[in-house]
């Protein structure tokens, strides 16, 4: 009774990467390719501004 | 006195058997019909939200990026800003004000932020992909967000407009989704 269970899932996971997988590769080429100003953003000093993120990376 | 069922002869069980495999086949063919279909549509609705992510990305490429490289690049440029990172508060809005000052970096600025403000449109009407947009185009956001927000304060207050350059600061606040989420 569990093998239609596994190979229905299995096919959901292989649509599921199928469909993801392009999303990723361009964003990833994408962030690799940004260029940045961020070394000289405000919210990277010693007095950040209020409108900055509190979590900074 | 009370008749016996009579006992099934083989042939008749066999084909008993045989008709409850093929209900069961019936019955679990018909649940992973409907849930196969349900998962379908969701993908393709969630493919054709990244499709669009992907389009503004192009869009973003062919007109809006150079703008954006030229504003990044001037303000990395102004002088002023090699003291940024130590500078008070005040000293930092002194510094934007004077870098925005000139027309030719308020320009580019516009031209990024109207792009910004279709792209957040297009995320809250549900027609793009949120975490596509993230992986996309918060670090631009990023950039020029935190580079121009005294900026972005000072033209709200001085206009009365809230809403001005909102759709780069939601892009800029924007928290990503569970990816299951992303498909419904």
């Amino acid at each position: 009774m569990r093998t239609p269970i596994y190979a229905f899932a299995s096919i959901f996971v292989i649509i599921l990467a199928l469909t993801v997988a392009p999303g990723f590769a361009a964003a990833a080429t994408a962030n690799s390719a940004a260029d940045t100003g961020r070394n000289k953003s405000p919210c990277r000093g010693d007095n950040p501004p209020s409108y900055c993120k509190k979590t900074h990376d | 006195m009370t008749d016996k069922p009579t006992p099934k002869r083989p042939r008749a069980q066999k084909i008993d058997l045989i008709e409850r495999i093929a209900k069961l086949v019936q019955n679990l063919t018909i649940i992973f019909g409907v849930f196969a279909g349900v998962f379908a549509l969701l993908i393709s609705q969630h493919d054709k939200r990244v499709q669009n992510v992907l389009t503004f990305r192009t869009e973003f490429t062919a007109t809006v990026r150079p703008d954006y490289l030229t504003l990044i690049s001037d303000w990395n440029s102004f002088p002023e800003t090699d003291k940024i990172l130590s500078a008070t508060q005040d000293e930092q809005k002194q510094i934007v004000s004077d870098f925005f000052a000139k027309e030719e970096n308020e320009k580019h600025f516009l031209s990024v932020a109207d792009f910004f403000n279709t792209l957040s449109a297009c995320i809250e009407h549900g027609a793009c992909d949120r975490n596509s947009v993230i992986y996309l185009f918060q670090d631009t956001a990023t950039a020029v967000f935190e580079m121009a927000g005294y900026y972005i304060e000072a033209k709200r207050k001085e206009d009365q407009d809230p809403t001005f350059a909102r759709g780069l600061e939601n892009i800029y606040r924007l928290n990503s989704e569970f990816f299951l989420f992303s498909y419904v």
